[in-house]
Order: C-alpha cells, then structure tokens, then sequence
C-alpha cells in the first residue's frame, strides 16, 4: 500500500530546544494512524511541521509523494488539520464560522449550505449552531475544531488531541465520526487518551523526545512488547489440591495464580495464565481444566493494552539512556 | 480559488467584526465631534466670508486637521488586522485555506481602508453645508479628499506591517503611532536644515509632505509613485514578516 504521509529525517529546533530530532515514519494510504508520545515530546510540532504551517530545519516531508514545501499551495487543498489550539473566531456564531471556513476552504458557492449543514449534523453542533463560539463549553469548541477541519472533505486529516475536553458519550460520538471518516481519507491523530487510539488505530507511532521509538501496526508492536501470552479463566470449582495437580502436569511453563470472585452467589473462581508464546498448550490446559471437573465456564486471550505497550516503550528509551550515562561515568 | 470570492469572504468577516465592536462608533463619534467643533470655530474666525478665504481660512486647515486626526485613528483601527489572529492561532486557518498571502493582506488592507473611509465619509456634510451657502470650489474639495485617501493607505499599511509583527494589539498600534509620527516631524526637522539634497530627500521619503501637494490642488507624478512605492514596499515587509512565525 502507497503512503499517504511520509516523513524522512526530519529535524527541527527551537530557540533552545530540539523539538524533533531526525524523526522519519509513515501512514499508510487509509488508515487511522495513532501518534503518541509523553508531554512535550514533539507531537504537535510534527503535526505542524507535516502541515506545512513550520519550515523544518532539516528532512523532508511527502504528501501523496509531493513534497510539502514545494507544493504547498496545492497539497494544502487535501489537508484538513485540528491544531492543539483550534483555530476559532470567538465572536462569530458557530453556523457563520462553519460557513466562512467553508468559503475559504473552497466549498463552491452552491454547495456551502448543504455541506454546512451535513457537517454540523455529524459533528452534533445542530444544537448550538446559532451560539456565539466564545459562549461554547470546552467540549464544544474541540467539537467546532473538527468541524472546521472537515467541512471541504479533505484526503488527509491530522487531528491534535480530537477527543480533549470531551465526556465519554462525545468521546463516543466522535469515535464513530472518525470510522465513518476512514475510508478512502488518512487520518493522523494524536491522542492521550490511549483507549482511543486502541479502539480506532491500526498503526502507531510512539516518539519521545522528538525522537521514533516504535512504529508499525499496532499488533506487530503489541507482540513485541508481549513475551507471554496471556489467558483468563473462569471455573465454577478450583482449590489449593487442583492447583498443585496443575503445577505438577506443566510445571514452571505455565504461571497460574487463582482467586475467589467475591462478587458472585455461587461460588466462582477467576484463574490468570501466562504462558509462552513459542509452544501453543491452550487445549492442554483446558483439557486439564475439564478433567478435573473445574466446570470450566470461560477461556479468553487478554492482549495487552496500549497503555502497557505505551509505559513500556517509553520505559524502554529510559533505561537505555541510564545504562548510557552510567557507562560515560 | 476565485481571487475576488476570497477577498470578498474575509473583507466581509473583518468589518463585520469591526461593526461588531464599540470601537468604530466611538471614534467615529469622537472624530466627528472634534471636526465639526473646529469647523464652527474657523468659520467663526473667518473674517469675511469670500470664496478664496473659505478655502484658505476654513476648509485648507479642516482637512489638515482631518488628515492629522488620521494619524491617531488608523493605529487603532489597524492594531487588531494581524495581532489578534496571531493571538488566537487563528492565521493557521487562512494559511491552510485556499486564500494566498497576497489575498490574506489585501483584505485585511481592503477591510481597514473601508473603515477608515466610513469614519472619513461623515465630514463631507461640512463642504456641502458651506455649498448651501454659495461656496463652489468643488475640485479643491475632491482633491483634499483623494489626497486624505492617499494619506490614509499609507498609514495603513505602516499599522499592518506593525500589527504583523506582535501578537499585542495595543504594542501594535503604539509602534504604529510613533513611526507616523516620525514621519511627520522628520519633515518639520528636514525643513530646518539648508541642505537642499537632504532636505528634497527626506520630504520625498514622508507622507505629509505628500499630502500638501494634494490639499494645493496640484497633483505630480512622484506623488504617485510615492504612493505605490510606500505601499509595495509595506506589503513586502508585512508578508515577509507573517512568513517568519514558520520558522
Ligand atoms: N514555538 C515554540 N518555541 C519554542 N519552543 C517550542 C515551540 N513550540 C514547541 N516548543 C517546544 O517543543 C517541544 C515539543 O512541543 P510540542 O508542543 O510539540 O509537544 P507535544 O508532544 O504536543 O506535547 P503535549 O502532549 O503536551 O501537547 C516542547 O519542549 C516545547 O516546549
Ligand atoms: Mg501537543
């Protein structure tokens, strides 16, 4: 598949500070793309840089295979962006603003009302359209954000942080918009909230301190990240005689810690299992689980979250910084 | 896109947020009250009531004064153009729209000419009240204002290339003032040296000594040149100025 977004070695510095330091990655040509990093790591600087609204200092930026900083005004047609802070009028009414934005986004004159209209139904603003945006509530104003970044239907989409400020039924709403965007459209998000991007994101991109620590799809780094897999059960019967049964039939292989659900009437036992990925022993364990009338009444995978794999790629570049300066002492 | 649809759209957003706030009224208010107050006052001092003496003695010094008074408003009607879209993130918007620079500052330029030309049109009741009265001399009057027009564009585009560089409206329309100011007191300075060079030099390079050859009704050609120079050269410095905040 063709990239839609392409970044080479790109550098650029602030005053002081290297905000993004030689970061080369790429989205894919339809996907929803995640982009995380801690706090004041470079994302939005990217998203920035890859807007054409910064000049790098050095490296280059490909959209549709044209460089940015030479086709500018043609590549800016197809880019629909949410910068960190959103890019509003605060004294205009949201239906104005959503309209302006449309005419300067080159919407054709007869189409503006329709495609205005059809925007503020998908992004829920129906119900403050004619409120002054300065009166808006945070979770509306990020909303008029990415309505103001949709409206002339571009191919490529970067939203900064989308979901900020949201509640979780907006979160939800906007969850769904962003599927219903995907399609022929890339979109490039950057998000906190790493449920989210778990959720929506096929790839990702984790950076730090401007720098690419992982890149890829998200279930290639999620195997990377997990050296075990892991299963949970839950069993009607289980105690400590069965457990040593169990430990007896597998042994160190397969790490098995029990505990009584309390919740439950009847009696209910949730059993966590880490095994290694290389030899498969699922049916083993659960023939097992049959055999010794445990009354086996679930059996499921539990992938790690991206939270997980966040922590520990970001943990990663710590302790190989540490063991970096430790060897220069 | 449509270059005039593009201007139109954001020439229309700024006055509408001109027209938005108190500050046009009350200069406009302000304004007109300070030149109708002096009009009475010469027409009051004019000793007797001749066509060349309502010239000399009362219209000549009103727009003047007029033209003197621009000094101070168009700083303060310029001083928000780029400052505050920069203030609020809000110039990303027009950057990655379909407008080009060019477009982006002829409309903030086009926006500010039109509402300084709204405060302007107001006093063209005291040439017509003094025509009540059998004053005619109607080509002085015309070429007082289009000379007002010329000294107001230039103006204008010092406030510009000023409100593009802060993100502080008031820090804007103060660096405005004091470069037209300086402007104006180079020529009185200039006039008190005998260097005939450096003095034909620096009345060329301000805009008030411009503006007298218009209020004399006798237009040259340099006038005009001077015109399209100042505001090519502005222009450059303001897009140059707004390129910067990429780097
Ligand atoms: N205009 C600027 N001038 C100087 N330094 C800047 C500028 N913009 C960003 N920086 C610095 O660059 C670094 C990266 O900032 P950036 O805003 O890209 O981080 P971020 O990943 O978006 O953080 P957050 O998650 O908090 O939004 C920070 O150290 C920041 O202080
Ligand atoms: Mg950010």
């Amino acid at each position: 598949m063709e990239n839609a977004i392409e970044v080479n070695n790109l550098t650029k510095e602030f005053a002081q500070i290297k905000a993004v330091s030689n970061m080369t990655f790429s989205v894919k040509k339809g996907s929803i793309h995640g982009f995380l990093g801690p706090n004041g790591s470079g994302k939005s600087t990217t998203m920035n840089l890859i807007c054409g609204l910064l000049v790098p200092n050095s490296g280059e930026i490909l959209i549709g295979g044209k460089k940015i900083e030479t086709d500018f005004d043609q590549l800016k047609r197809s880019i629909g962006f949410l910068p960190e802070d959103p890019p509003l009028y605060k004294n205009m009414l949201v239906e104005e603003y959503i309209k302006f934005v449309a005419g300067i986004r080159g919407v054709p004159n007869s189409k503006v009302k329709k495609r205005v209209e059809t925007i503020l139904a998908q992004c829920g603003l129906e119900k403050v359209k004619r409120r002054r945006i300065g009166n808006l509530s945070l979770g509306y104003t990020q909303k008029v954000g990415v309505a103001q970044a949709l409206v002339h239907d571009p191919d490529v989409v970067l939203l900064d942080e989308p979901t900020r400020g949201l509640d979780p039924e907006a979160v939800d709403e906007m969850r769904k918009l962003i599927k219903e965007l995907k399609g022929e459209r890339t979109l490039l998000l950057s998000s906190h909230l790493l449920n989210e991007v778990q959720n929506l994101c096929s790839e990702i991109t984790i950076i730090k301190e401007g720098q690419v620590i992982q890149n890829g799809s998200l279930s290639e780094i999620r195997s990377l990240f997990q050296q075990q897999r892991m299963f949970k059960a839950e069993v009607r019967k289980f105690n400590e005689e069965i457990y040593q049964a169990f430990r007896l039939r597998f042994g160190k292989v397969v790490n098995l810690n029990f505990e009584k659900k309390k919740e439950e009437k009847s009696e209910e036992y949730s059993l966590n299992l880490k095994m290694p990925k290389t030899d498969d022993l699922r049916s083993e364990v659960c023939n097992f689980l049959v055999d010794k009338k445990c009354g086996l009444l679930s059996f499921s995978e539990e992938s790690i979250g991206v939270e997980e794999i966040f922590r520990l790629a970001t943990a990663e570049v710590n302790v190989k910084e540490n063991s970096l300066k430790e060897s220069l002492l | 896109m449509n270059l005039l649809r593009g201007i139109i759209l954001t020439t229309k957003k700024e006055l509408n947020d001109y027209f938005g706030s108190p500050l046009v009224y009350i200069l406009t208010g302000l304004f007109n009250a300070i030149i109708g107050w002096l009009f009475f006052n010469y027409l009051v001092g004019a000793k007797n009531l001749t066509l060349l003496n309502l010239s000399h003695s009362v219209l000549i010094p009103l727009f003047g004064n007029i033209n003197f008074l621009f000094l101070f408003l168009v700083p303060l009607l310029s001083m928000k153009l780029f400052s505050e879209e920069k203030k609020f993130k809000t110039l990303d918007l027009l950057f990655l729209s379909h407008l080009s620079q060019t477009q982006i500052i002829f409309s903030k330029f086009l926006a500010g000419l039109l509402i300084s030309l709204f405060i302007l049109s107001w006093t063209i009741v005291f040439p017509i009240i003094l025509g009540f009265s059998g004053y005619n001399d109607w080509g002085l009057v015309f070429s007082s204002y289009l000379g007002l027009v010329f000294s107001i564009i230039t103006y204008l585009w010092v406030g510009l290339f000023c409100s593009s560089l802060t993100e502080n409206p008031i820090i804007s329309a103060l660096t405005t003032f004091c470069f037209l100011l300086g402007m104006m007191l180079m020529v009185l300075t200039v006039n008190a040296t005998h260097i005939e060079i450096l003095n034909t030099f620096f009345q060329y390079l301000s805009s008030p000594f411009h503006y007298e050859s218009f209020s004399r009704g006798s237009i040259k050609s340099y006038n005009l040149v001077y015109i399209c120079s100042f505001s090519l050269f502005f222009y450059f410095l303001t897009s140059k100025s707004l390129e910067s905040r990429r780097w």
